[in-house]
């Protein structure tokens, strides 16, 4: 009975040959639409979360104060005899800064999963060059230090980091904020901060991560300097950046960051919480919008077999009386539809194969826009053999769907209602 | 009369291959409803060659339907040897007349994307066959008794009507059912055509001892059948044996 199975529905398909083309190209360009769509979403949130992990820390103290008595615990035990601990009435003006950090910082570095750290100071400034002004946020840190956290060091587009550990009065602006300046590296430009202390400082290079938030409005100093401008002591930071070996997971590295200073720690993924969740919302909605196109191409192998269907239902009652089961007509059916929609599914892979394959050899490139939060520069596709292998599946269930659907009353009918009326 | 409700094969009472008991059947619904068939009762014997004469409209081609398990009455039951199509699904009733029922249509009813040996193979496919040699080998000698031995390949587009009609019947023989019910087979065909099926049927009945039942305008075949059954009005009204026919030839 297999045999006759697939014997009839490969003959009904065979007998129609640019019909079932059709039929296949529809459900062919709605599989590699889908796949390709679902490769340049998934690429859009590696595009943005590798370019934020190159950038960011994994894990970043804030300035956020918990009560936890682990933190001084873990002190003493890191430098036995020297923690002391002074109580005194809240200060209302109180600065918000990491007290301690620079001390922290190796025993951070002690914590398991832990590969980098760094302290940072951020504050606004206003940089002048010449005539012009422009705020900014003027990021302090160790250059060494930074790059053991984050690859900052290698989004130096001119200049470079070296010259920045190497002079303490250097300055690394973003792109688009030196651009707003006119500096190029070599001048001189004048930070002026919060607390009105000016610094002159030089341009030793030019940063371009990526991120709108960085390019635009962020400049690199030495920590010294940043915490001078801010009015700061030495020990006193707005953040301590961490690296850590694994991307994901990091809660529980968060949590011993958080007993160990006292200070509240958040991860890369809760930072960016709003944007990976605006990515995901993009994504939902974009494979709702694709997905209707294979719905559409499973309707349209659902058309393709109500009109064989309608076509055959004669012969349908011929087999029915020379001794055919409905299951089997069913499976005859049934089996069409999978045909078509895996002919289809196979055809727009290979499609959607070749399309990403095509674009991740010779991608697509953009301008970088200015004032976006992330210059996305070129088409970046992901690939992952589970997008095919979910489309196709969705393919089929669709396809096997509209076939059962198709034939369901056809293979009712008693054979003398259609014989009676047939000759 | 021996039979069995449960669909399965059995052994039918010596002699009697199609037993019809107190058919009706009703067609249309509400007011338009009427009664085609009013009660028929018939018995077939192995080996008979009967003709089913009547007036277009009085029922020949229902009560056939439902003696060949294509349709089901509405009071009465019919067995074909021994089994009684009553009581059973309508997959197993499938199965029943794969097995015991050869049914010829007037019109051939050939599925046209196969070729002549693959359209008399058919009933052998439905029950999971007709692909071993022997199968193929006994569906091209049905072929060939039926004329078409060098056209087993030939789709029924590239046959003529009387051919495709041959190739009709070589299907409807290819399980060797108990009972060959034919609708008004050479409906369709010229008076040669005609002929050579009438002998194709003729020829069955007698070398392979067919049980035949054939519903027919034709008065040349119900002339030459063994027995003549006269349809009228939803009732037979005359069973006329070739004995009792003067002038009766075959």
């Amino acid at each position: 009975m297999t045999a006759a199975v697939v014997r009839l529905a490969w003959r009904h398909l065979a007998a129609r040959p640019r019909q079932a083309a059709l039929t296949v190209a529809g459900v062919a360009v709605g599989v590699a639409v889908f796949i390709f769509t679902v490769a340049m979403m998934d690429g859009l949130v590696v595009f943005f979360t590798r370019r934020l992990i190159g950038v960011s820390p994994l894990v970043t103290v804030l300035t956020e104060n918990l009560e936890v008595p682990a933190a001084r615990a873990a002190l003493e035990r890191g430098a036995p005899g020297e923690v002391l601990q002074l109580s005194r009435p809240p200060v209302p003006d109180e600065r918000p800064t990491v007290r301690g950090a620079v001390a922290m910082a190796p025993l951070l570095r002690q914590l398991p999963g832990v590969e980098g750290v760094a302290v940072a100071a951020r504050t606004p400034v206003v940089l002048s060059f010449g005539t012009i002004a422009e705020p900014a946020s003027l990021q302090g840190t160790i250059p060494g230090d930074e790059r053991t956290v984050t690859e900052l060091w290698n989004a130096v587009l001119e200049g470079s980091w070296d010259a920045l550990e190497a002079r303490r009065d250097g300055v690394i602006p973003g792109v688009q904020l030196a651009r707003r300046l006119g500096v190029e590296v070599g001048d001189r430009v004048v930070a002026v901060g919060e607390t009105g202390a000016a610094l002159e400082l030089e341009v030793v290079g030019v940063l371009a991560t990526g991120l709108g938030a960085y390019d635009e409005a962020t400049a690199v100093v030495n920590l010294p300097v940043a915490q001078a401008l801010a009015g700061w002591g030495a020990d006193e930071a707005s953040e301590i950046r961490i690296r850590t070996a694994a991307l994901t997971g990091l809660d529980g590295v968060r949590r011993q960051v958080e007993a160990l200073t006292g200070h509240r720690a958040e991860t890369w993924d809760e930072a960016n919480r709003a944007s990976l969740q605006l990515f995901r919302t993009i994504g939902t909605t974009t494979y709702l919008l694709t997905g209707f196109v294979l719905v559409v191409a499973g309707l349209g192998i659902g058309n393709k077999l109500t009109t064989i269907i309608l076509d055959k239902e004669r012969d349908i009652a011929i087999l029915r009386a020379c001794g055919f089961s409905r299951p089997a007509l069913r499976g005859v059916f049934l089996l069409e539809g999978l045909m078509l929609g895996g002919s289809g599914a196979l055809a727009g892979c290979l499609l959607a194969a070749l399309g990403i394959a095509y674009f991740q050899a010779f991608p697509i490139r953009f301008a970088p826009r200015e004032g976006s939060v992330l210059a996305y520069t070129e088409l970046f596709l992901a690939n992952d053999p589970r997008y095919y292998a979910v489309v196709s599946g969705v393919a089929l269930a669709i396809a096997a769907l509209a076939a059962l659907v198709a034939v369901r009353k056809a293979v009712r009918v008693l054979p003398v209602e259609v014989l009676r009326g047939a000759a | 009369m021996a039979r069995r409700e449960s669909g399965v094969e059995g052994e039918a009472v010596r002699g009697e291959v199609l037993v019809a008991r107190g058919l009706v059947r009703r067609l249309g619904q509400g007011a338009a409803a009427r009664e085609v068939l009013r009660g028929v009762d018939l018995v077939l014997d192995s080996g008979e060659f009967a003709c089913l004469v009547g007036p277009s409209g009085s029922g020949k081609s229902t009560l056939l339907y439902l003696l060949g398990g294509l349709d089901r009455p509405d009071e009465g039951e019919v067995l074909v040897a021994g089994v009684s199509l009553r009581s059973v699904d309508d997959d197993k009733l499938a199965r029943l007349r794969n097995r015991l029922i050869g049914f010829v249509y007037q019109f051939h009813f050939l599925l046209p994307e196969f070729s002549a040996l693959d359209n008399v193979l058919m009933p052998l496919w439905a029950r999971g066959g007709g692909r071993s040699p022997q199968e193929r080998a006994w569906g091209a000698e049905l072929l060939a008794r039926v004329g078409l031995g060098g056209m087993l390949d030939k789709l029924p587009r590239q046959l003529s009507g009387g051919e495709q009609q041959r190739v009709a019947v070589a299907r409807a023989l290819v399980n060797r059912p108990r009972l060959l019910l034919a609708d008004e087979p050479t409906g369709n065909l010229d008076s040669a055509n005609a002929t050579a099926v009438y002998e194709l049927f003729r020829q069955l009945n007698r070398e392979l001892g067919q049980t035949i039942l054939v519903v027919t305008h034709d008065q040349s075949w119900a002339e030459r059948s063994d027995r003549v059954l006269r349809l009228l009005d939803g009732r037979i009204v005359a069973d006329e044996r070739r004995e009792d026919r003067v002038g009766g030839k075959s």
